[in-house]
């Protein structure tokens, strides 16, 4: 097993890195870029996930959320318009992600609400999970060896890890340790790190299907860092390309969604 | 001895929130059942029942020879519907039916049922613009408590089923007019034309109460812009017959990963809040009759502050020049005369339904946790302080979702002297129990 070297990890304080502090490499980055490919969508998509939350192995509760993605075409960043669809009394509210960004819709109200990004609206689930993210426009990535890991399936898989660092006020996690199977580039396996590197959660991809002319994990299942009896499960399905147009990434326009 | 207590109780609460298991059984669950494959065409239609149980503790030095509390029950249905026609135009309705029942009272009576028509409008596309017509709810402002530019506020509560301003933004009437609708790739410009249709008061059960909504012409426009920073900015003019304009401004943005800050501005040529009320004319009770004045200052500053994901703490300070100063309060709340008691009764009466203030200053302090200690068990509370005279409500609720609703315990405090806004109130202490399902 390959030693984490700590010094690769991004010394700055939280999201005041730059991808030349940080010490990326290409190849790393260029394995990133790779897995990234195999998430998500390259061009602007929508999906479903459902969202199922167990505590101590009995689900609690679940959502069922849609996603529509906007990604640009010339500076590749997502944009993420969530609709909830399930359960009926949340139906209808929406959430707006650009960059950092973040606004609240309940059609009751017709309020807009403004959130911090560190604001949690869903179960054990960061804000950023249910988003389609780029870890390589988010994170600066370094080599850090190869190792047999298992994945989601509990099947050995052998991975090249990267460690990830917060190179962008968007990003999510200050540290991510990122195993991606060599060959194939498919994520495996993540563990989400504070700044003082404390383990947040654990997620692990599975049940890989091919969905828009590439293989993609169909669910994830994500595992709190203090306490494994707290599990959220993302099943990702129903991918189509769709048209998102850049007026929908704006506070004035969650009134007016409507998807056809 | 008193420590080890504490570290043996704090032990049972970390036994009680943890239930840890091994990575193995986390990666053993298979959620059976998605409900993805369940058909969305953007038709939503919904009912929503409410059964509360309501307890007052009366004030008994203020009211001699009262009982010393009392309670009531209520049920409320409130159906949403969304409805497409077709990719273009939708009908949007949101109908409120409450039905209170109190104690020495005989099973039914028809004063306590209350019907709030919020919304019934068709919403669509008109080549690059979007079209409003029919009721619809004219939310504007970002404020938490106070919305100086919310103008479309006033008098639009019909059933006062919760004090939490979000709920009460819930259950108001919408306005009936026409909203047009413009976006732009970084804002939008909204227009709202709203006519005079009633202005005697409504005396049917199920009335839709025009006149609490239209008894006047009105008008408004908005511009709002993204700029830089995530910041949002947003311009409002709103004209109301007799040559009123209200002109206001709000702004919005994120501090970094936690914090965020709003800060609301609205300027109006209306009289004193107690001018208002007593200008106000028998026949057509919700009309703007009070003479103009200059131009008056109202306002509402806030921030919100996340320090844990699922802990967030809210401070506002909210202004407003048209409201009684300390020695105007401190008079009206110690009305010496049947006539000075008459008048704090209409002010009062009037700033309630108006969503006004009576006192110049106000603090809001808020909070919400949710998932406390790892449990289903949500709470969210907030103490509104009057600056001038000390006297403070206070409200907290607890609520625990279920398979197809949430149960909610809320607790409501007015405190303060006995000649103070909140400390002349008629109940002490309210408290709620509230079962709601949505289908």
């Amino acid at each position: 097993m390959c030693c984490v070297a700590p010094q690769l990890f991004n010394p700055l304080p939280v999201h005041a890195a730059s991808p030349a502090t940080a010490p990326a490499d290409a190849e790393a980055m260029n394995i990133l870029e790779a897995s990234d490919a195999i998430r998500f969508p390259s061009r602007s998509f929508r999906m479903n996930i459902d969202l199922f939350e167990y505590r101590g192995g009995k689900q609690v509760e679940s959502l069922l959320l849609t996603v529509f993605a906007r990604i640009d075409p010339e500076t590749r960043a997502i944009g993420n318009l969530v609709r909830y669809e399930r359960p009926a009394k949340d139906s209808g509210k929406l959430m707006l992600f650009h960059g950092r960004d973040l606004w609240y819709y309940d059609p009751a109200s017709h309020a807009n609400i403004r959130l911090s990004p560190q604001q949690r609206l869903i179960g054990q689930a960061a804000n950023g999970d249910v988003m389609a993210t780029r870890f390589a426009s988010d994170y600066t990535a370094a080599h850090a060896g190869e190792e047999e890991v298992s994945d989601g399936e509990q099947v050995k898989r052998e991975c090249v890890k990267l460690l990830l660092g917060a190179a962008t006020p968007t990003a999510t996690y200050d540290k991510i340790e990122y195993w991606v199977e060599k060959g194939s580039y498919r994520p495996v396996k993540a563990k989400f790190l504070s700044q003082s590197g404390q383990l947040l959660k654990t997620a692990y991809y599975r049940k890989f299907e091919t969905s828009l002319d590439s293989p993609r994990p169909m669910e994830m299942v994500i595992i709190d860092g203090l306490n494994a009896g707290l599990v959220t499960i993302m099943r990702f399905s129903k991918f189509s390309y769709r048209t998102v147009p850049v007026s929908w990434m704006q506070r004035d326009f969650l009134p007016r969604f409507q998807e056809n | 001895m008193g420590r080890r207590y504490i570290l043996l109780a704090s032990g049972l609460v970390v036994a009680g929130c943890v239930q840890a298991q091994s990575v193995d059984d986390a990666l053993a669950i298979r959620p059976e059942q998605s409900e993805s494959n369940l058909s969305v065409d953007g038709r939503t239609q919904s009912l929503e029942l409410e059964l509360a149980g309501v307890g007052y503790r009366w004030r008994p030095e203020t009211f001699v020879g009262e009982e010393p509390s009392t309670g009531s029950a209520r049920l409320s249905a409130t159906w949403r519907l969304r409805h497409p026609f077709n990719n273009r135009w939708s009908l949007i309705v949101n109908d409120a039916l409450d039905i209170g029942w109190y104690r020495h009272e005989k099973p039914f009576v028809a004063d306590n049922v209350r019907h709030t028509l919020q919304e019934a409008y068709l919403s669509g596309r008109l080549g690059g613009s979007y079209i409003d017509a029919g009721r619809f709810n004219e939310r504007i402002g970002v404020a938490y408590g106070y919305s100086p530019n919310d103008v479309f506020r006033r008098h639009t509560i019909i059933s006062r089923v919760s004090e939490d301003p979000i709920a009460m933004r819930n259950n108001r009437l919408g306005t009936v007019g026409m909203r047009v609708q413009q976006l732009f790739e970084r804002g939008s410009l909204v227009a709202v034309v709203a006519p005079r249709l009633r202005q005697r008061a409504s005396e049917a059960v199920l009335s839709p109460y025009l006149e609490r909504t239209n008894s006047d012409w009105q008008a408004s426009l908005r511009a709002g812009v993204k700029l830089p920073l995530e910041t949002q900015l947003e311009g409002v003019a709103h004209y109301r017959e007799r040559g009123r304009v209200q002109w206001g401004v709000n702004l919005s943005t994120g501090l970094g990963d936690s914090v965020t800050a709003y800060v609301e501005y609205a300027a109006s040529p209306d009289a004193d809040v107690i001018s208002r009320a007593l200008a106000l004319d028998p026949g057509r009770p919700f009309a703007q009759t009070s003479p103009l004045h200059s131009h008056r200052s109202r306002y509402s500053v806030g921030l919100t502050v996340t320090p844990k994901p699922n802990v967030t703490i809210g401070l506002e300070a909210q202004g407003d020049d048209t409201a009684l100063d300390r020695g105007e309060l401190r008079l009206l709340m110690a009305p010496a005369t049947p006539s000075q008691l008459q008048t704090a009764l209409a002010a009062a009466s009037y700033a309630s339904e108006t969503q006004d203030n009576l006192g110049r200053h106000y603090g809001l302090l808020r909070a919400s946790w949710t998932n406390i200690c790892g449990s289903r068990v949500s709470a969210s509370s907030f103490v509104r302080w009057n600056v001038l005279d000390h006297s403070r409500f206070s409200w907290l609720q607890l609520e625990y979702p279920h398979a197809s609703g949430s149960t909610a315990l809320a607790l409501a405090h007015m405190g303060g002297d006995k000649a103070t806004e909140y400390g002349n109130g008629r109940a002490r202490v309210t408290a709620q129990l509230s079962i709601n399902w949505h289908f």
